[in-house]
């Protein structure tokens, strides 16, 4: 009987999660929990309280992320992290949250790290396959499912309309328009419609609110206090999407995939352009949402937005064969069996039967260094190899003469594999595999860390190893440990760090700073990965120069080495060439820490060439004196205007909007002088 | 008659001092009682979140210590009378018992000893043991669960003459003649000292002066690796890289922290205190202008910059007694006196709570009775 885990680590992977929970809990066999990332709003992660409390009526038993999971066969999940457990023997399956990316997903740059976490991706249609297999930065089987949230209604089990309607005392004479807007700032209508979004309200149309739930408190709240005041408005109370897309005949959206769910349905939607959507970081215009932007007419101000609603809801097949033509590319069922084919092909996985489901393996030789390690050691190194590496290894064990005979054979017994002892160092490093990875025993790694270092070599074919960042061939932690986290929590970290990693990897080093004395993989079969090998085994590196292609174990490095802090084992003294090392290394550090500082507080040689920018805005301010606050400190006075225009209309009480308007009226004064 | 069952369990593993002492003196006078020492599930701090639990590393140091540690998922098995813990956060404690907190910290953050609703969750503790008096002033009429204060326990090893300032130093290879600074900041990027004085932490062992570098447990790697390489490069710099801060502040001379409860340890144990306020400090979320930390610091020398820092630091070696009789009434305030007996107290209300005195051998002091 397959037992399945299902995380939920960010909120809108709840209502994609309910059809497939239900379709598991009637799949006789399969048992089923559910665990869940810890709610941190700040951070977009977890559930809400509304939220939590629809998975609890489910019925479904919601375990700790951090209990022991050995006796789960297959994990689902939406968005990898660091909760999901990292067992080789449990089959990984990343389910599509979305038709469209946002930057984050189907290829987008920085998702290969996450998505290749998975043993297979499943996304919704032929357009995302194509596009992940041009990119050949996944190495995992990637395989079309449809929009497994979709189901209900493209299978007809959701409430019929009339129930709906009556369910939220909609007039069956009355048309629905469902407001669903996204909640990242540069990308949500939000800040530009607020409370007007009420003028589409009318006898004839009911408006039906859905605020995102990372949406900020204060639109949340005036969301419901507009359902509360306003006859013809109502709230999206529940977290199920699928009964208020199916009541609704036409969406108002703007960069949500809801806008993308609802065309695909041949629903009219109308889009609201956001004049700052190129300032979002992760913006990619070759993501679904752009190439597939002419699903519906899309406006620029509120006061276009009512004619054009009015207009597609009595011409609701103007863009039928737009949608269409979406709907064809981005959806690889229409049938409403989305939830069934996976669990299927899972069920089929599970029971050995083929799938065509194979990772590119290459084949690592692992050579472990055991000198002076006690069996314990050795032992966790060997677990973190043949259990959570997903990578098929050939392990040798150096300097070993310590290891009970009886203790080898127990290890080749338990996983059932040919770990062998050779005397002679040198000749454990001969190999016919592609890559052969140097180890000292302590050494662990996270989830399919291997298969994640293997992967980076495969992306950068100019690079001949890769190895945690180093001084004096000792391993020292990267000052962009940010950047290291951000493989499972990318939303929450600044694109600075995303671009220093992209610039980091193949960056030329010199060997005395990398690589690691701890852990190197090498490609083999490159001039320098037998004179790299050769400097491992005798823990001794050239102190000048040729300089080697080599990139920084950034995807993985976090529990790369077990004795990255241990203080003990940095030298006691430092020779010259490792003074001058540490020295800018500490420079750098600094320089790091003090980017949030303002500029009197930093030392004269930390003083960063941007200043005032990085300095964190209040999450308080409603969303749009924050952008507005955020344009006047970036000169950007035009937009700031707009929005401060709308402010003394929708937030004329609020301290922040007078003391901005004052802010503008100087900035403009000054600016009229100066020209 | 049953054997009571006491659980010690760590959140985490800075919460070891804390409890350690009063297991010990269970130990020794109750040897009838069961003691257990456990942890949830392992979760490693990401930027900006506190992991939980602790690290197989260091239950190997419980273990190594001869504390019997008891698997998180044996706890409901084994059903202990009480469990005695070192923090409020009572989620996931599923199990059934007394619960005793045994507060580990002097301040408030915002959190604690403060009069807010999230204080409240204090009520799901049977019993609260603060340090000192102030802590029960401000929680007491809070809360409907006793509190009871009883010193600060991992202040016992000082009280009873064990660790002092000679044997902290030996410890760090330190002379016994030498001016020594400690520099123990918290972790929090708008708190903390540290993005102000960075590597210009060196300039503070000019003149041949030592300083001791104790980062909070929480402080991101990028700073703990800082200052090991700033000790590889000055040899009067030391990194101390263990959970207990006492015998870093035992050490010092002066003490340099920021709202850091260090500040309020080392005046409780007479150190001169000089104060960094970070600039981002009134943008933490939880900055209240009303808490201890900043309407006591008056006992130190308040700095905002890094040069403000070192003539500051100077000041205090020339003139150690500045501020000792605002040190001396605040340190009462908060710890009460050190006597190396507040770990007795703390059990000695803990068996109390369980109507279990008469197990006691002997007893030397007094029998705390609850305040309600």
């Amino acid at each position: 009987m397959p037992r399945a885990l299902l995380h939920l680590h960010r909120a809108p992977d709840l209502p994609h999660a309910i059809p497939l929970l239900h379709v598991l809990r009637q799949t006789h066999g399969w048992s089923v929990v559910v665990s869940v990332t810890p709610f941190s709003p700040e951070q977009q992660m977890g559930l809400p309280p509304v939220y939590e409390e629809r998975l609890h009526r489910l019925g479904i038993e919601v375990v700790d992320s951090g209990d022991d999971h050995s006796n789960i066969d297959v994990c689902f999940f939406y968005h990898a992290s660091e909760r999901i457990p990292s067992r080789n023997n449990i089959l990984h399956v990343q389910l599509p949250p979305s038709l469209i990316s946002k930057g984050l997903r189907f290829g987008s740059a920085g998702s290969a790290i996450r998505d290749n976490l998975a043993d297979v991706q499943f996304v919704p249609g032929e357009w995302h396959t194509e596009r992940m297999r041009v990119r050949n930065e996944i190495f995992v089987p990637i395989e079309s499912v449809g929009l497994p949230g979709l189901d209900p209604i493209l299978g007809n089990w959701v409430a019929s309309r009339e129930s709906l309607q009556q369910q939220l005392s909609i007039n069956p004479q009355q048309q629905s328009i469902l407001y669903a807007p996204t909640w990242n700032p540069e990308l949500s209508s939000v800040p530009l419609l607020w409370t007007r979004i009420r003028q589409l309200a009318s006898p004839d149309q009911v408006l039906i609110l859905r605020p995102h739930p990372y949406a900020s408190d204060d639109y949340q709240q005036a969301c419901e206090a507009l359902a509360k005041n306003e006859e013809n408005i109502r709230l999206a109370r529940e977290p199920d999407i699928q009964p208020y897309l199916h009541v609704a005949d036409l969406v108002v959206s703007d960069t949500s995939s809801l806008a993308w769910e609802a065309a695909v349905l041949d629903k009219p939607v109308v889009r609201i352009d956001t004049q700052n959507r190129s300032e979002y970081n992760e913006f990619d215009p070759s993501d679904p949402e752009y190439v597939f932007a002419d699903i519906g007419p899309v406006v620029n101000h509120i006061d276009d937005l009512r004619k054009t609603v009015i207009d597609q809801l009595s011409n609701p097949d103007q863009f039928h064969t737009a949608r269409m033509a979406a709907r064809d590319a981005l959806i690889a069922r229409t049938n409403g069996t989305s939830c069934k084919q996976v669990l299927e092909l899972v069920t089929k996985r599970l029971a050995g039967q083929s799938t065509g489901w194979q990772p590119e393996i290459s084949g690592v030789q692992v050579v472990l260094d055991a000198h002076e390690a006690d069996l314990d050691t050795i032992e966790r190194s060997l677990k973190s190899l043949f259990e959570c590496s997903r990578e098929e290894v050939h392990v040798r064990l150096i300097r070993a003469d310590h290891l009970p005979e009886s203790t080898l054979q127990s290890w080749n017994e338990r996983w059932s594999t040919l770990i062998t002892r050779i005397e002679n160092s040198k000749a454990a490093l001969q190999t016919n595999l592609p890559f052969m990875l140097l180890l000292k025993a302590g050494t662990i790694g996270n989830a399919a860390w291997l298969f994640r270092l293997v992967n980076h070599l495969r992306r950068h074919p100019q690079l001949a190893m890769i190895a945690p960042m180093a001084f004096g061939g000792r391993p020292v932690q990267d000052p962009r440990v940010r950047m290291q986290q951000s493989e499972s929590l990318s939303d929450c970290y600044e694109h600075f760090d995303e671009l220093l990693r992209l610039q980091q990897a193949g960056q030329m080093l010199d060997p005395d700073q990398a690589p690691s004395a701890n852990s190197i993989l090498i490609r083999t079969g490159n001039s320098s990965a037998t004179a790299i090998a050769s400097a491992w085994l005798q823990q001794q590196w050239p102190e000048s120069g040729e300089k080697v292609p080599i990139g920084i174990a950034a995807d993985v490095v976090l529990h790369f080495s077990a004795r990255e802090f241990d203080a003990t084992d940095l030298p006691a003294s430092l020779s010259n060439g490792m003074r001058t090392a540490a020295e800018e290394r500490v420079r750098e550090l600094s320089q790091w820490i003090q980017r949030t500082m303002p500029a009197h507080v930093r030392s004269p040689q930390a003083a960063p060439t941007q200043v005032g920018s990085e300095i964190p805005l209040s999450d308080s301010l409603p969303g749009p004196l924050r952008l507005a606050t955020r344009y006047l400190e970036q000169g950007k006075v035009d937009r700031a205007r707009d929005l401060l225009n709308r402010a003394k209309v929708d937030l004329a009480d609020h301290p922040q909007t007078r003391l901005l308007l004052d802010q503008l009226e100087s900035v403009s004064v000054s600016g009229e002088a100066g020209s | 008659m049953k054997q009571p069952r006491i659980l010690f369990y760590l959140k985490r593993n800075l919460h070891l001092p804390h409890v350690e002492p009063i297991l010990r003196w269970l130990e020794e006078h109750v040897p009838e009682a069961e003691l257990r020492v456990s942890a949830p599930p392992w979760v490693a701090p990401t930027e900006g979140l506190p992991g939980n639990g602790l690290t197989s590393d260091e239950i190997n140091e419980i273990k190594a210590k001869q504390l019997n540690w008891l698997p998180y998922d044996e706890i409901r098995t084994w059903s202990p009378d009480a469990t005695i813990m070192a923090d409020a956060d009572y989620a996931g404690l599923f199990w059934s018992g007394k619960l005793v907190n045994v507060n580990h910290g002097l301040i408030s953050k915002g959190w604690y000893y403060t009069n807010k609703p999230g204080v409240q969750r204090e009520n799901l503790a049977d019993l609260v043991c603060v340090p000192g008096s102030h802590h029960a002033e401000v929680l007491t009429p809070m809360l409907n669960t006793p509190v009871v204060a009883t010193g600060l326990v991992k202040f016992d090893p000082v009280g009873r003459g064990e660790l002092t300032r000679s044997s902290a130093r030996v410890e760090l290879g330190i002379p016994d003649d030498a001016e020594v600074v400690t520099l123990a900041p918290t972790f929090n990027m708008e708190l903390s000292a540290i993005p102000v004085l960075v590597d210009r932490a060196r300039e503070l062992v000019k003149g041949g002066r030592h300083l001791i570098v104790k980062l909070h447990g929480m402080a991101p790697p990028v700073w703990k690796e800082l200052y090991q390489l700033l000790a590889l490069l000055e040899p009067h710099i030391h990194f101390v890289d263990r959970s207990d801060l006492t015998p870093s502040l035992m050490a010092a001379d002066v003490v340099i922290s920021d709202v850091s409860s260090a500040f309020m340890e080392a005046i409780a144990l007479d150190r001169p205190v000089v104060l960094v306020d970070n600039p981002l400090q009134t943008r933490y979320f939880n900055y209240d202008p009303d808490d201890i930390e900043y309407r006591w610091r008056d006992v130190g020398i308040s700095v905002k910059t890094a040069d403000e820092t070192f003539a500051a630091m100077d000041r205090c070696f020339e003139h150690p007694e500045e501020k000792a009789d605002l040190r001396r009434q605040y340190g009462h305030k908060l710890v009460g006196d050190i006597d190396g007996r507040a770990s007795e107290r703390a059990a000695l209300a803990i068996l109390t709570l369980l109507e279990w005195e008469h197990m006691v051998l002997q007893t030397e002091g007094k029998k705390v009775v609850l305040n309600r």
